[in-house]
């Protein structure tokens, strides 16, 4: 039970910093795009 | 004067010079109130690590540890972290683009609706001032254990100092006594830790001892020491799981973190300050919970558990270190007591008073006259309150989940959320949340985990929000303000920033596998072999 704790500790992290990075290039490359239309 | 209280008055009367001198260097209520919206990466980082850390963490969660939550307070101390990141992401930027001074004004202008304004200025308010007590009354008992002197002296004491350092310096000066704060009361818990486990014949030792002693052999363990919160393992992992969550979102959108995006240099700045917050603040809440927990080896029973790493200061470190160490406590609290005062004084002057307060006095010396109120108001509350830290902290951290982070991150997610919808969903969190806990603090009655007042008001906040929303409508005025936010100001589509910033970004999953190795490292593995 210890290790899984520790694993859902790490997935939590790693799923957190995962949805803040989809998030930013979703954006990122959002506005990118559009200065290229430009 | 012992040399404890010594050590504190030293560092003290440097917080005050400190802020003297960074007085002089303010020219504006934007140098005050959001620190010119130039600091960099580390005044930001540091800053939000020290308002997170007081007296709360070294004094309150010190004490769940020893007392053997210790599973508990790790799921609690590891989830929030991400609430940093989460929080820069979804909410910071997007804050720092509605160019106010207080998220209570950020939440008036985004839904164009005063009420709205009073409703986050009053829940900030009442938040931030039982968060302040807390922290008050941390350094009371912290200073008056460890000198001797009267607990009524040493907060009067400890009040002067932080009121003077915040109303003189305002927000600059918090960033920058905050990040050397940080640095003093991290350095301090890294060595005492280490000491502290050297002691007790090295870090593997010190496990194995405490798991084998039959008083403490369960406070590694998944389920955490019986009794300690709960009498089951499964109630206890519950509640750091609940509270990982209430903690999460308190990182996310609580004033005392979200305020200093508004003092970024740019939207990259508040980004990038996010990630060494978070690792942080994991190190610094694992190192507290284990050199509290290795006090057992020296100290089974302790007359309050509050105080164990004051006894391990006072008894188990060289004199000089504890001195540091415990000063290093001090700043916590103090680092804290600033952050909330300045946000009080902001709340007030900028978003609660009326005109004719603000056209008699301009919003510098309107704040300054606040915050000397709050702290006079506070002092005496401190003083006839009796101390019990933890509670009081939690109901702090509790309502502004309960009322702020769903209304919070929906004003950006979402375009269906009406301001009436904003408003009662906020407005619901707070009272189930603060009625259910003032039930809890008088009838003394205890909850089941699944029904604690902070998940309780997430909950309602939601169901109320979704409710009203669906049967009212958008106005054209916020829906113009929500796709204003949408548009990138062209200072933050610099090639070179976006590069860095999506780098970090992209690496930041790795976090995981960092917190995995150290868990395994530090706790796991040494606990498994001392069974």
């Amino acid at each position: 039970m210890e290790i899984l704790i520790t694993i859902f500790l790490g997935a939590w992290v790693s799923a957190g910093c995962f949805l803040a990075y989809r998030r930013l290039k979703r954006e990122f490359q959002d506005e990118t795009g559009r200065e290229r239309g430009r | 004067m012992n040399i404890y209280f010594g050590g504190m008055c030293i560092s003290m009367a440097a917080y005050i010079l400190i802020g003297i001198f960074i007085s002089r260097k303010i020219h504006n209520a934007e140098d005050y109130y959001v620190a010119g919206r130039r600091a960099p990466v580390l005044l930001i980082a540091g800053s939000l690590i020290a308002s997170y850390t007081s007296t709360g963490m070294f004094m309150g969660d010190a004490a769940q540890a020893y007392a053997g939550s210790f599973t508990s307070m790790l799921l609690l101390g590891t989830m929030q972290t991400i609430g940093y990141i989460l929080g820069a992401v979804l909410f910071g930027r997007y804050l720092r683009r509605m160019k106010v001074m207080t998220i209570p004004e950020y939440f008036g202008k985004r839904f164009c609706s005063v009420k709205m304004k009073y409703l986050a200025a009053i829940t900030a308010v009442v938040t931030m001032t039982v968060y302040l007590l807390s922290v008050m009354q941390g350094i009371g008992t912290l200073m008056s254990t460890v000198t001797g002197v009267s607990y009524a002296l040493c907060i009067t004491l400890a009040l002067i100092v932080f009121a003077v350092l915040t109303i003189l310096s305002g927000s600059r000066g918090v960033l920058i006594t905050d990040t050397m704060m940080a640095a003093l009361f991290t350095g301090a818990l890294v060595i005492g830790a280490i000491i502290v486990a050297v002691k007790a014949g090295g870090w593997n030792s010190a496990i194995a001892q405490v798991t084998h002693d039959p008083a403490t052999s369960k406070i590694f363990s998944w389920g955490g020491q019986p009794g300690s919160l709960y009498m089951s393992g499964l109630a206890n992992v519950g509640y750091g799981l609940v509270y990982g969550i209430v903690w999460m979102s308190v990182c996310m959108v609580g004033p005392w973190q979200t305020s200093r995006y508004l003092m970024a240099k740019d939207e990259h700045t508040a980004i990038r300050s996010a990630y060494p917050a978070a690792i942080g603040v994991f190190f610094l809440e694992l190192l507290c919970f284990m050199m509290s927990i290795f006090v057992h080896c020296f100290k089974p029973e302790l007359e309050s558990n509050s105080h164990v790493l004051i006894w391990a200061s006072m008894n188990l470190l060289p004199k000089i270190l504890g001195v540091i160490v415990l000063t290093g406590v001090l700043a916590a609290g103090i680092s804290s007591a600033t952050t909330f005062l300045s946000l009080i004084g902001a709340s007030v002057s900028n978003d609660l008073a009326g005109e004719r307060l603000k056209k008699r006095w301009n919003p510098i010396r309107l704040g300054q006259i606040v915050m000397a109120i709050v702290s006079i108001i506070v002092l005496l509350l401190s003083i006839f309150n009796p101390p019990s830290i933890f509670w009081i902290m939690f109901m702090g951290g509790a309502i502004v989940a309960s009322s702020w982070m769903p209304v919070a991150l929906a004003s950006v997610l979402s375009r269906r959320l009406t301001k009436q919808g904003a408003f009662c969903g906020m407005l619901t969190g707070f009272l189930i949340c603060f009625i259910l806990k003032l039930y809890q603090g008088i009838s003394g009655a205890e909850l089941p985990v699944y029904l604690d007042p902070s998940l309780m008001g997430i909950i309602f906040n939601i169901i109320v929000m979704a409710i009203v929303s669906s049967f009212t409508k958008v106005t054209p005025e916020e829906d113009a303000v929500h796709d204003m936010m949408f548009v990138m100001p062209e200072a933050e589509k610099d090639p070179a920033k976006v590069k860095k910033t999506l780098a970090i970004s992209k690496w930041s999953f790795l976090m995981g596998a960092f917190v995995i190795v150290i868990l395994l490292v530090l706790w796991v593995i040494p606990y498994l072999r001392a069974l």
